[in-house]
């Protein structure tokens, strides 16, 4: 019976993310332009690419490998097991054993770097160009996402995301530190995810890097990858709103009521921190890329001063 | 069980050299005769040290009638750990390059260095190995190989004459050393000379270049697999010295050094990763982070055990001995192809490669295989190695005071950033050289390595592959070691399915890991060919050129220039890396001064220079002299 909950969780969190993605995106977008005065595109717009894309006949350039044909596919399965692994609206998945904070960033990196490769595979100049920015901006995320996996492996012993997020659920602890963490946290995610191509206008140059990783895709590939872009923005906030805002999480083999309020506080705090980062796009404008190291350098700081907070407070003063 | 397998090992390191010095002299139609027979010795050497691992943990020593008086040879667990990828990578690399009778007479002294049961014979086996190694192409006509053979000769002597000075300042023999382990200033002497010594033969910062030197300019020789066997065989003797015979009396600051010099050496092997422009010397930074990770995997463990925690100890020993076997296999591995390559295309720099995937197929898949390795990612070995290492680092936050705490935050960011680094330089070696058009007309028409190669090499990436989805079922093999050296083991915390840090919460779970990305992916795949009925299939057309003209008629795959070369690579990483590296810009006047003047000291031995590496041995040797002639005195 438990197993059979944990299955039914697993499934309706796998349904629910995928379908949220691409709506998550748009809405962001719509957001941000309602943010900066204009009409905005409509909140299913993504959708709508998506529907178009897959109608359409594939090209691909001739000097692309077979890799070309993979890339898409293996980036999209570590984007969807990393959406998988990471809990929206219970706890107790079936698949929670296997969510290691370390794993579901490692699964991130995988995807990351699966398209870095295919960038370079077509042989044109701006694909591997893109392919080091987006490798460089992965591995500079790096130390500020290790020290937050630090101090919430301090607070709860161990890097098991379920475990971690019970614990944050039951009693959040640690206040300062969590916000550090979570200032650290949100910077990683706008640096991972500033490359969604599905905003509304092209940004900055950041907004390029993925385009040009993809300039050799186009139909269902395209598709696969954009939906992966989404999905993988969707991981993050879910990731930010497991660790840092527990409320309402349905607790392992709870009842479908537990599960209802728990749909509805992911609905808010997707919302929430939706707005929030359309907010911070919108005031700071798009992140120039020349900036990304300073940003990512300032995590990594918020990250350390959090843990420095953690150990303060748990050593005997 | 293992006093019967320790004389069948000696006899076969004789084999390898009786074997060796038999090559010249066989008739040249017996050329193959050697590289098989080394293959075979290597393949029944593995099954022994499998045995030795699986059957029986008491040691067993052997005191050898020839040499100095007091050798000995011994047999326990540990050493028998590190036999076995010494034993797998020498079999593959003698089926690869056929005929060569350097590889047994390289891989027998190595052997011999495992197996040394006193400070004399470790350091015979050392600079015997040297000797073997580098000594045709210190014989040679050109300048680079003889430059090449000469630093790794002296890096040779230099180490061992610093392990032999460490082992000096208590006793000889390794079962002494257990017996009586040194305490006091004795005890810094051994871990200071300890760390030189395998700082030299690792690679560790800062003698990171070292590795990277010697392959930048390595012969196409046996000589070339020599830096990352001895990389493993400098880890082992760090884990022999520090923590099987100094004993667990040790204080608890005896970590802070490994863990950070362990930190430091794998940020700067991945920037040397993605600096380099050839294949060997990138292969040789991958080498430097990985064995940077075992060290600080080491420095935990050491940490741990003399705070008395011996799981602790255990899963931060498990890290470094799997991050030891990962790098013996995926360096010899990716070194293999890099020789394939060099073989079939002509060149090993990588902007004179390119698009090797269509004319290499199973060369690329096997450096792919090996790059996964080196980039800690899912479900790889590199990242089971990388996860045990950070899960020891953070339980290791708790062990001390404040300087730990701080030692400990530093050296998570470093590993974070090593990881990301290393990552990218995966991406810049495989995509340069592998991926997009060719940058030569030699690229181009690349050849296929020949088959037994192709064999070899698949069979070191089944291996790795094996050890990323089974980390668990390696670990068992370490199980025997762990339980001697720290009297915990990962028995309880490793299993087929996951690798875990406590037994109170679930870890990494590398096998359904994987077979959840299979199911995704092909379900995605599925997805993808799936025919809409109205939709043609799909169109193949010339690619978009980034805008750049047409090319001219004599470059027939386009301008090598209008493509992402290996320079200048992912810059924002490299430069915000080397802003943090540059003395001058944190405007502390003495540090550039110091640091300039670190820069060239006697032991960075530069190819011109031999008189300083003279020097600098001269003056180990004296002081050997003179801590020997000080424990003789009172």
């Amino acid at each position: 019976m438990r197993l059979l909950v944990a299955l039914a969780t697993q499934v309706l969190h796998i349904a629910l993310v995928l379908a949220a993605a691409p709506t998550l995106s748009g809405a962001l977008a719509w957001l941000q332009a309602r943010l900066q005065g204009r009409a905005g595109p409509p909140l299913l717009a993504p959708w709508y690419r998506l529907a178009r894309l897959c109608r359409k006949q594939p090209v691909r350039p001739e000097t692309a490998t077979a890799l070309s044909a993979l890339a898409p596919p293996m980036a999209f399965a570590a984007v969807a097991a990393a959406a998988a692994l990471v809990p929206s609206f219970a706890l107790g998945m079936a698949f929670a054993p296997l969510a290691d904070l370390l794993a579901i960033a490692g699964l991130l990196a995988l995807a990351r770097t699966v398209l870095a490769l295919a960038g370079f595979d077509s042989g044109n100049a701006i694909g591997g160009l893109g392919a080091g920015r987006t490798m460089a901006i992965g591995g500079l995320a790096g130390p500020a996402l290790l020290l937050v996996v630090l101090g919430f492996a301090l607070l709860a012993g161990g890097t098991n995301l379920d475990a971690v997020a019970a614990l944050q659920a039951e009693n959040a602890g640690a206040p300062a530190a969590c916000g550090l963490g979570f200032a650290a946290l949100m910077l990683v995610a706008v640096a991972d995810t500033a490359q969604d191509p599905a905003g509304d206008a092209p940004r900055a140059e950041t907004g390029m890097l993925r385009e040009s990783l993809t300039l050799a895709f186009s139909g269902r590939d395209l598709a696969l990858i954009e939906s992966a872009a989404a999905l993988q923005r969707l991981v993050w906030l879910n990731l930010i709103a497991v660790l840092f805002l527990p409320f309402g999480l349905a607790p392992a083999d709870a009842s479908p009521l537990a599960w209802v309020f728990g749909l509805i506080c992911w609905g808010v705090k997707l919302v929430l921190l939706g707005l929030g980062l359309a907010l911070v796009e919108t005031l700071i404008g798009p992140v120039r890329l020349a900036r990304l190291p300073a940003m990512l350098g300032a995590a990594a700081l918020f990250g350390a001063l959090g843990v420095a907070v953690l150990l303060a407070g748990l050593s005997p003063a | 069980m293992t006093a019967i397998i320790l004389p069948l090992l000696a006899g076969l390191a004789a084999a390898m050299l009786a074997l060796a010095g038999a090559g010249p002299i066989l008739p040249r139609r017996s050329g193959a005769l050697v590289g098989f027979g080394t293959a075979g010795l290597c393949a029944i050497g593995a099954v022994l040290a499998l045995l030795a691992v699986l059957a029986d943990p008491t040691p067993a020593s052997l005191a050898v009638p020839l040499g100095p008086p007091g050798a000995v040879l011994a047999l326990d667990p540990l050493a028998a750990l590190f036999l076995l990828p010494l034993f797998v990578a020498g079999a593959a690399a003698a089926i690869a390059t056929r005929a060569s009778p350097g590889l047994p007479a390289v891989l027998a002294p190595l052997v011999v260095t495992v197996l040394a049961g006193d400070a004399v014979t470790l350091a015979f086996g050392l600079v015997l190995g040297a000797v073997l190694g580098w000594g045709p192409p210190l014989v040679r006509r050109q300048q680079a190989p003889r430059a090449a053979a000469r630093r790794g000769l002296v890096a040779a002597f230099a180490a061992a004459a610093s392990l032999l000075a460490a082992l000096a300042l208590v006793s000889p023999d390794f079962a002494m050393v257990r017996a009586t382990p040194p305490d006091g200033w004795r005890a810094a002497g051994v871990l200071a000379l300890t760390l030189l010594g395998a700082a030299i033969l690792a690679g560790l910062t800062p003698l990171h270049r070292l590795p990277v030197r010697l392959q930048r300019a390595a012969p196409a020789e046996p000589a070339a697999m020599l830096p990352p066997l001895v990389a493993m065989i400098g880890v082992y003797l760090l884990v022999r010295i520090l923590f099987d015979c100094c004993g667990p009396g040790q204080p608890l600051w005896w970590g802070v050094p490994l863990i950070s010099l362990g930190a430091l050496t794998a940020v700067a092997g991945s920037l040397q990763a993605i600096e380099q422009g050839s294949l060997e010397p990138v292969i040789a930074g991958f080498g430097v982070q990985q064995a940077g990770m075992a060290v600080t995997g080491l420095g935990v463990a050491l940490a741990a055990r003399a705070a008395d925690l011996p799981a602790l100890a255990a899963l931060a020993l498990a890290a470094t001995l799997l991050q030891a076997g990962v790098m013996a296999f995926s360096q010899v591995l990716a070194l293999l192809c890099a020789a394939a390559v060099r073989a079939g295309a002509g060149s090993r720099r990588l902007d004179r490669l390119g698009r090797l995937i269509q004319p290499m197929p199973a060369t690329t898949v096997c450096l792919m295989a090996g790059c996964l390795a080196f980039a800690a990612l899912p479900p790889g070995p590199g990242f089971a190695a990388f996860w045990l290492v950070v899960q020891s680092l953070l339980a290791a936050v708790r062990l001390g005071g404040a300087v730990m705490q701080a030692v400990v935050v530093l050296v998570v960011t470093l590993v974070g950033l090593s990881a990301g680094l290393a990552a990218t330089a995966a991406v810049r070696l495989i995509g340069v050289a592998c991926l997009g058009r060719p940058r030569t007309p030699r690229a181009a028409a690349a050849q296929e390595a020949p088959r037994p190669a192709c064999w070899a090499m698949g069979g070191l990436a089944a291996v790795l592959v094996l050890v990323g989805l089974l980390p668990g079922a390696a670990l068992r093999l370490a199980e025997p070691a762990l339980q001697a050296l720290t009297g915990s083991g990962m028995a309880a915390r490793a299993d087929a399915v996951a690798i875990t840090g406590s037994a109170a919460m679930p870890g990494y779970a590398a096998l359904p890991l994987a077979a959840l990305l299979a199911v995704a992916g092909g379900a995605a795949f599925w997805l993808l060919r799936l025919r809409h009925p109205t939709l043609a299939g799909r169109r193949d057309t010339p690619g978009w050129t980034g805008g750049f003209a047409a090319p001219p008629p004599w470059l027939p795959f386009g301008d090598p220039v209008t493509q992402a070369g290996p320079a200048g690579f992912a810059r924002a990483l490299t430069e915000s890396v080397a802003a943090l590296r540059r003395a001058d810009s944190w405007q502390v006047p003495l540090l550039g001064r110091l640091r300039r003047s670190v820069r060239r000291p006697g032991w960075a031995v530069h190819a011109g220079e031999p008189r300083r590496a003279v020097l600098a041995l001269l003056g180990v040797i004296a002081a050997v002299l003179t801590v020997i002639a000080a424990g003789v005195a009172p």
